[in-house]
């Protein structure tokens, strides 16, 4: 194990019962288990139907895809302040954790708005939901996607609302363990739907 | 285990990395390469790029086998849907 059984935290939560697990970590691998099984079954079915159909054709090719590599990027270095964060807390700097939340909380942000644009310019080109079966798989899992990243920057602002001079180390870096292990692999679906929806999409 | 020791240079480098493989990938659209390449090249790219998000990001590489299995199972239930349902779609087609 990684972590030892003492970090479960029995000096803040006496009534948790000690186990060999860190079950916060458990809980969220478990719960990260659930949703591969979500959107690995919706990228499958877009897979499919792509074989069933020949391809996606001339809707894929206009999928706006140099927008979703800005994106990558934006993702890709929430990441890195994110594992930064991760770094100042293990050193029990919580000012450094704090403002590095806060910039991953931002470039959060700052992919929604970027989301939001896209969508705006695929609807007013007449790209909406129901107009192709490809427009259809690039809401929902796209769109899905949007609202995990949302839930991601709410966890994000809220622990970095509450990490203060005062908050006890083990705490703060259990805490951000799960949040970022969360956000990593929002991060890393995204990979994935890039790959899928935009790049091969708009592929030869 | 755990680094007890904080240094910035490891998520820089494991960004580095992360933004190389995202150019790779751009670059087999951009350049127009020949489809069947061009989709190698991109699932390459995002699969190497999982790969090294869970191994320094999540920190994979030092976890039990139990979190393995977590993480895997999914996965391999998932391509095993894909591949059972593949015949179906072919023949229909």
């Amino acid at each position: 194990m990684a972590d030892s059984a003492v970090e479960i935290g029995t000096a803040h939560a006496p009534h948790e019962v000690e186990t060999s697990f860190e079950i916060g970590k458990l809980g969220m691998w478990v719960f990260l288990a659930g949703e591969t099984m979500l959107f690995g079954g919706l990228m499958g079915v877009f897979i499919l139907e792509g074989i069933y159909h020949g391809g996606w054709g001339a809707d894929g090719a206009h999928v706006n895809w140099p927008l979703g590599a800005i994106n990558t990027f934006v993702l890709f270095s929430s990441s890195l302040t994110a594992a930064l964060a991760q770094g100042a807390a293990r050193v029990q700097d919580s000012a450094r954790v704090k403002r590095y939340l806060g910039v991953t909380g931002l470039l959060g942000v700052l992919f929604l708005i970027l989301k939001a644009f896209e969508y705006a310019g695929d609807f007013r080109e007449g790209f909406t939901p129901l107009a192709a079966l490809f427009w259809s798989f690039y809401y929902v899992t796209t769109g899905l996607h949007v609202l995990h990243l949302l839930a991601g920057v709410v966890a994000i602002f809220g622990l970095m609302y509450m990490v203060g001079p005062n908050t006890p180390a083990s705490w703060l870096e259990r805490k951000l363990k799960y949040v970022c292990l969360y956000w990593y692999f929002v991060e890393t679906v995204w990979v994935f739907l890039f790959a899928l929806v935009y790049l091969a999409s708009a592929a030869g | 285990m755990e680094q007890t020791e904080f240094s910035a240079s490891d998520p820089l480098k494991t960004w580095g990395l992360l933004v190389a493989l995202l150019l790779v990938g751009a670059l087999s659209v951009a350049l127009g390469l020949p489809r069947s390449l061009a989709l190698w090249v991109i699932f390459g790219a995002a699969t190497a790029q999982a790969y090294v998000i869970g191994r320094s990001y999540m920190r994979l590489r030092s976890e039990d086998v139990l979190i393995y299995t977590l993480a895997l199972l999914p996965v391999a239930l998932v391509i095993v849907m894909a591949f059972v349902f593949t015949p179906d779609v072919a023949m229909h087609r």
